[in-house]
This record gives C-alpha cells, sequence and structure tokens, in this order.
C-alpha cells in the first residue's frame, strides 16, 4: 500500500503542470478518467438499440434515490445506484411489452424520478446547493471512497462489456435473431440496462444527473460518424470518452468552469468537429 | 420414418382477443423447400415465429428436430433471416461483424470470436456471393446486399434448417435471381428451406411444397400449382383449397 502510495505521490510530483499541484484535482482527474472509459463503453449499446434516451430516464430515477439517501440518512451514492438499477430493470420490462405502452410508461418514470427527487429533497431539508451538486455534478470534491467505487465498477464495466461484448452486441443488433440463437435475451438486457445503471450512479458525480446520458451516449455519437464497424467505434468512444473527460476537466481549472458542463461541451464540440469531417469525406 | 425439423399440430396464437393462427398442422422435413404464402395479415409472419419459439402457443403442440420446444437447446440447427428493411442499426458495423453474431449459437458466447468462427464467416460470405464486401459496413451497401449479409449471418451457425421470412420484398428483379441461385445451391446441399413469400416468382422451380395461409388457417399444402386463382382461397377460407394463384401484388405482411 506504502508502495502505492509512493507512486500515487511520484507520479502527480513529476507532472510538469500547475493542477497537478492540488490533490482535490488529482482525485477529480482519476474520476474524470474512469468515467470517461467507462460511460462510453456501455452507452455504445444504447445507442445501437436507438435507446440514447434510457440513460436520461435512468438518471432521473437515480435523482430520487439521491434524495432518498439524504431523508433516510444513508450514503446519496449508494440509494442513487440503487434506485437507478430498480428503474433500468422497470425501464426494460416495459420497453418489452412493447412501444406504445412502453414510451407512455417510460415518460412517467421520467417525471417520477424528478418530482419523487425534489419531494424528498424538500421533505429532508436538504439545501438547494447540495441539489445542484447532484444535478450538475461536483467533480472537484471527489473523495477517495468515491474514486475506490468509480474504480471498481469502471473495471466491472469494461470487464462485461469486453468478454460478453459478441452477445451484447448481437442483443442489441438484433434482438428476435438472438434469441433464435438460443441467447437468454431478457437476462442479457437486464445485464445491459444494470450495467448502464451502475455507471450512471458513478457518472453522476463527474457531470451531475442532467448530463449523465450526455457521457454515455456523446462520445460514441461523435466516433460512429467517422468509423466502419462496431469495434472501432467501441474502442474510439472509449478513447474519446477519456480525451474530452481529461481535457474538459483541466480546461475549466484553468477557465475556472464548471467541470461538468465543460467536459459535456468538450463532447459536443467532438460531435460537431466529427459531422464536419464526415460530410467533408462524403464529398471528396 | 424420419423426424420432421419443425412439427406443429393444432397450433393457435392469439394477440389479445385476436386470433392469428388456428388449428395449424405444419410439419416440414429434412431437405424440403417449402415456401408459405398468403395474403397480408394472413398469419405467415406470425407461423414462422412461433415455430421459432419467438411467439408462445395458447394451445397446441411443437417440437423442433423432435423435442418439445420448450426443451430445444440445439438453435445452431436453425438459421432465421427476418423481415427486416435494412441491416443498419444505430452503430456502424462491418459486413463481417454483423455475419459473426451468427456464430453465437455455435461458438463460445464469451471473449473474442476464434477462428473457426472467422472462417466460418467468411465461408457464409462466400455462399451469398459477399466476400470481397466483408470489411465494409453494413448500411452502405444496397438493399439485396444487405438482404444476403442478412443470409449469411444465418449461415455461419451451419444450420440444417433456413428459415426466411420475405427475403426478396423490396428487391430487384436481377438480384431476385442470383438470390434464387443461392437459394437452389443451399438447398442442394440437404439443409431444408422454408421461405416466407407473397408470390412465387423466380423460386417457383426450386419449391417442393407450397403452404397457403388464409386469415389464420392452412387453406393449402401440396404441390404449388399455377395458373389457380387465389379468389378461390378468399371465397373458401376454411376449406383446403386445390388451386391458390401464386401471384400477389408487392407488400409487407406481419
Amino acid at each position: 500500500m506504502d508502495a502505492l502510495a509512493g507512486l500515487w505521490d511520484g507520479f502527480w510530483s513529476a507532472c510538469p503542470f500547475e493542477f497537478c499541484r492540488w490533490d482535490f484535482m488529482h482525485r477529480a482527474l482519476v474520476a474524470a478518467a474512469l468515467v470517461g472509459l467507462s460511460a462510453p463503453a456501455i452507452g455504445i449499446f444504447l445507442v445501437q438499440r436507438r435507446l440514447s434516451l434510457m440513460g436520461d430516464g435512468i438518471g432521473h430515477v437515480a435523482f430520487t434515490g439521491v434524495a432518498a439517501g439524504f431523508f433516510f440518512e444513508l450514503l446519496p451514492l449508494v440509494t442513487a445506484i440503487i434506485a437507478a438499477v430498480l428503474g433500468a430493470i422497470a425501464i426494460e420490462l416495459m420497453r418489452e411489452r412493447g412501444r406504445t405502452q412502453g414510451d407512455v410508461a417510460l415518460a412517467v418514470v421520467f417525471y417520477g424520478g424528478i418530482a419523487g427527487g425534489a419531494l424528498l429533497m424538500g421533505l429532508s431539508g436538504t439545501s438547494n446547493s447540495n441539489t445542484l451538486t447532484y444535478l450538475f455534478g461536483a467533480l472537484l470534491t471527489v473523495r477517495e471512497a468515491d474514486i475506490i467505487a468509480a474504480l471498481v465498477i469502471s473495471m466491472c464495466i469494461l470487464a462485461i462489456t469486453t468478454f460478453l461484448r459478441r452477445i451484447l452486441f448481437a442483443v442489441s443488433y438484433d434482438e428476435e435473431v438472438a434469441r433464435v440463437a438460443g441467447i437468454p435475451l431478457r437476462t442479457m438486457n437486464i445485464v445491459i440496462a444494470v450495467a448502464a445503471a451502475i455507471t450512471i450512479g458513478v457518472t453522476m458525480r463527474v457531470v451531475g444527473i442532467l448530463l449523465v446520458s450526455g457521457m454515455l451516449v456523446l462520445p460514441v455519437a461523435a466516433v460512429q460518424q467517422i468509423t466502419h464497424s462496431f469495434n472501432s467505434t467501441f474502442i474510439g468512444g472509449l478513447l474519446l470518452g477519456l480525451t474530452v473527460s481529461v481535457g474538459g476537466l483541466v480546461t475549466s481549472y484553468y477557465v475556472d468552469a464548471p467541470p461538468g458542463a465543460t467536459i459535456v461541451m468538450g463532447a459536443i464540440g467532438a460531435f460537431v468537429l466529427a459531422s464536419g469531417f464526415a460530410r467533408a469525406r462524403a464529398v471528396v | 420414418m424420419t423426424t420432421p425439423q419443425f412439427h406443429l399440430s393444432g397450433g393457435r396464437v392469439t394477440f389479445g382477443s385476436t386470433v392469428a393462427l388456428d388449428g395449424v398442422h405444419f410439419h416440414l422435413d429434412p431437405g424440403e423447400f417449402v415456401v408459405l404464402l398468403g395474403a397480408n395479415a394472413s398469419g405467415k409472419t406470425t407461423l414462422v415465429k412461433t415455430l421459432l419459439g419467438l411467439i408462445p402457443l395458447s394451445k397446441g403442440r411443437l417440437e423442433l428436430f423432435g423435442t418439445p420446444s420448450n426443451r430445444f437447446r440445439d438453435w445452431g440447427r436453425v438459421g432465421y433471416v427476418p423481415q427486416r428493411a435494412t441491416a443498419a442499426s444505430g452503430v456502424p458495423a462491418s459486413v463481417l461483424e454483423v455475419v459473426l453474431s451468427g456464430r453465437l449459437a455455435r461458438s463460445r458466447k464469451w471473449g473474442p470470436h476464434s477462428k473457426a468462427d472467422a472462417q466460418a464467416a467468411l465461408t457464409a460470405l462466400d455462399q451469398v456471393d459477399m466476400s470481397d464486401h466483408h470489411k465494409k459496413p453494413v448500411e452502405t451497401l444496397s438493399g439485396g446486399q444487405q438482404q444476403r449479409v442478412l443470409i449469411a449471418r444465418a449461415l455461419a451457425g451451419e444450420p440444417d434448417v433456413l428459415v426466411l421470412d420475405e427475403p426478396v420484398s423490396g428487391v430487384d428483379l436481377e438480384h431476385q435471381e442470383s438470390f434464387a441461385a443461392t437459394l437452389r445451391d443451399l438447398n442442394s446441399h440437404g439443409r431444408s428451406v422454408l421461405l416466407v413469400a407473397h408470390a412465387l416468382g423466380v423460386i417457383e422451380p426450386l419449391v417442393g411444397r407450397a403452404v397457403v395461409l388464409t386469415a389464420g388457417k392452412i387453406t393449402y399444402d401440396g404441390k404449388p400449382l399455377r395458373d389457380l386463382h387465389d379468389s378461390h382461397v378468399h371465397h373458401h377460407p376454411h376449406s383446403v383449397e386445390p388451386a391458390p394463384r401464386f401471384s400477389h401484388p408487392a407488400g409487407r405482411s406481419r
């Protein structure tokens, strides 16, 4: 453990940049990097099924979870993840039932999540600034426990999306054919939904509930405009996610802007650039 | 006696209060080439999805390769080409990636694909004359080419039976002919084919048996006869018709 701590300190003291001098930036950079990698890893399967807004729905439910944490005086991160997982399973089961019903049911989950959160926040007497922390993220107040949680969860997400990628691809590409291939469709759909929910729980700390879905979807949406295969989109999405989250954090340090919003704006910038590049290439 | 690959007896399927299939007896024997015909909403796709276990029976008994459907696990023996307007999805996928996803029933489910998987996928692409395109993103291909990729995906699992739901809808005549040649080749290697179609068209010479569905019931099951009017089917929907005509206006069924 001491060797690890020595390595950690050595790494940061060797870093030539000004922002490397601050402990809070060390933790923030690690959290941003982990989220930047894991959010697109699971987000690609949402984009592939054209369910980009599902992450938003899960995020809304996570807000009720955060509020429940304040209300019952438990750890908000833990209650948020529990609520997000339950919400994700509920959304997945509703989706399975068919489109029209599922659409309305999703709306109920969306608004129920925000209203429930606001209600519990109010009842528990949580201050507005605390509420804003969760809505827009609070990367600079990340603690050691958050980092460990983010590390464990990111590793799990990367392991799942790497080892089960062929099945997750098949299920997201064509549900019926996947079922005829003997793949347990519902189980795999729930694996994707739960993985997305847990990722959202951690990502929430970095960019906030309102922007969480952007971290899952935008890097993939940007990269897929110039890639030709699923695997290259996956790897490109991870690299872009890492770049915009670390780059956004560093930028926000120098221009004194909120990191979460800066990161998401960076991802949108990448999306616009990729669109332009794809269009230029189509002309040539 | 050979064991039928699909054997449905007394099949009934309902969606809410709508009866989609009623009293349907259907079997497919090894090596057969069967075409399933019928008007829009006659239950063709419903029957196919029921045979594949995608739609539950409310009554009746279904066996696959002699095994009751609820205990059937050998899905690698069945290749399915669904009715689909496009092979594109939300994220780009290369032709090879799509075809490889058809290998899952035959290979291990986790980790990267094996060399044997890649070989089988390339062989399947070769069978539909698409191996030159394996690195291209599927969404850049023409409709007919995308269709062939989806057939290759079904073939990658090396199935004993190939089930295709309206594979030539929206494909031009020239490609329909090359598609018919592909099917002939596949069928001549002992693989059975069950094909849903709106009309016999170019595949007519290949078909060994035609089954006609009318309003959820089988109204004809026998040799594919020409020159018979489908109006007969409409006039006598509950009797087994000797003489359906196999040309219908183009359109899609559910």
